[in-house]
């Protein structure tokens, strides 16, 4: 009986822990790391910009949310706020890739190489379009 | 809705050719910010927005906002879920925009620098929803410089968005919305 009693707490408290874990995972879960996300989809900033301009509900809905690897030539970068604003193939109707303040800290050697001009590919979630593609939690696949 | 992006662009650089003429100036930003607030006891919850559309246009004071849903972003990667998927709705509701003027544009000289009180009026489409508002700024004229800061409130429910019983406690009634833009004159 004592021993029965005993297992039983035991298993008590196990589910118990199990439980906690699995509320603050759930809870507390971290960002997708976008340098360990395989692309959905592997482009050129051209195709990707045009795609969305002939039809944007289509491109939608590929491309909505999904982790879009780009090539295409800078136009410009821009800096603020530790955030890399890097836009591809035309500033306004391109493709605006954000490199947010923490994947800029763990890239900067590579960020401050980029120049423009410079051909490269960027991996990034796709957020939609308006004046442009605009893809964030970029990181810079190669240059 | 397909070449959207290149009438607005060439109606604005008509615009702006224009402006050489007179004063009139456009000022423009893809990267402003909009960030958004939620404080109750027991949880606070904060989104920010760095990939915010702007235009202003000086003659008539019209302003306009766009931005996409998805851009915002949360410290908390399971937040940033839920509101995408059950409150936004942003892949039914990719963007949100703001089209409006200033009412008070006899009170701002945007050839001299100085900071100025601005008084809005527009409508804000949200989650498929419109709603009017009125809301105050402060625009710093600075040389060809631009800046624009925002504070007000909406509230989720003027918006068509329903929060379940079991989170309403965790989710403030008014939303406090931040604008903060810089923007540049726009010449092409």
């Amino acid at each position: 009986m004592n021993k029965k009693v005993k297992i039983l707490m035991v298993f008590l408290i196990l589910g118990l822990l199990a439980g906690f874990g699995a509320y603050y995972y759930t809870f507390h879960k971290p960002h997708k790391n976008t340098f360990n996300l395989k692309a959905d989809y592997s482009v050129k900033a051209q195709n990707l910009f045009s795609n969305f301009e002939e039809d944007e509900d289509k491109a939608n809905t590929k491309y909505l949310g999904k982790i879009i690897e780009v090539e295409g030539k800078v136009v410009g970068i821009k800096k603020f706020s530790d955030n890399f604003e890097i836009s591809l193939m035309d500033d306004l109707e391109g493709v605006t890739c954000l490199v947010d303040s923490n994947y800029a800290v763990q890239q900067k050697a590579i960020l401050d190489k980029i120049k423009v001009d410079d051909i490269i590919k960027i991996k990034g979630q796709c957020n939609g379009y308006l004046m442009g593609v605009k893809l964030d939690r970029c990181v810079v696949v190669s240059k | 809705m397909k070449n959207m992006n290149k009438y607005i662009l060439i109606f604005i650089a008509f615009l702006a050719i224009g402006s050489t003429v007179s004063a009139q100036k456009t000022f423009y930003t893809k990267s402003g910010y909009i960030g958004f607030f939620s404080t109750t006891p027991l949880e606070n919850i904060e989104a920010r927005n760095n990939q915010v559309v702007s235009f202003i246009k000086t003659d008539k004071g019209s302003l306009s906002f766009g931005l996409l849903v998805k851009s915002f972003k949360f410290k908390n990667a399971l937040m940033e879920e839920h509101f995408n998927e059950n409150y936004a709705e942003s892949d039914k509701f990719p963007k949100a925009k703001f089209k409006g003027t200033i009412t008070n544009l006899n009170e701002i000289d945007f050839d001299k620098d100085g900071v100025y009180n601005a008084e809005i009026h527009g409508k804000i489409t949200f989650h498929g929803v419109s709603k009017e508002v009125n809301v105050k700024s402060t625009l710093t004229v600075n040389e060809n410089k631009l800046k624009g800061k925002s504070t007000f409130y909406l509230k989720p429910s003027d918006f068509n968005i329903d929060i379940p019983s079991v989170v309403r406690a965790k989710i403030a009634k008014e939303i406090t919305i931040n604008v903060d833009i810089d923007y540049k004159i726009y010449k092409k």
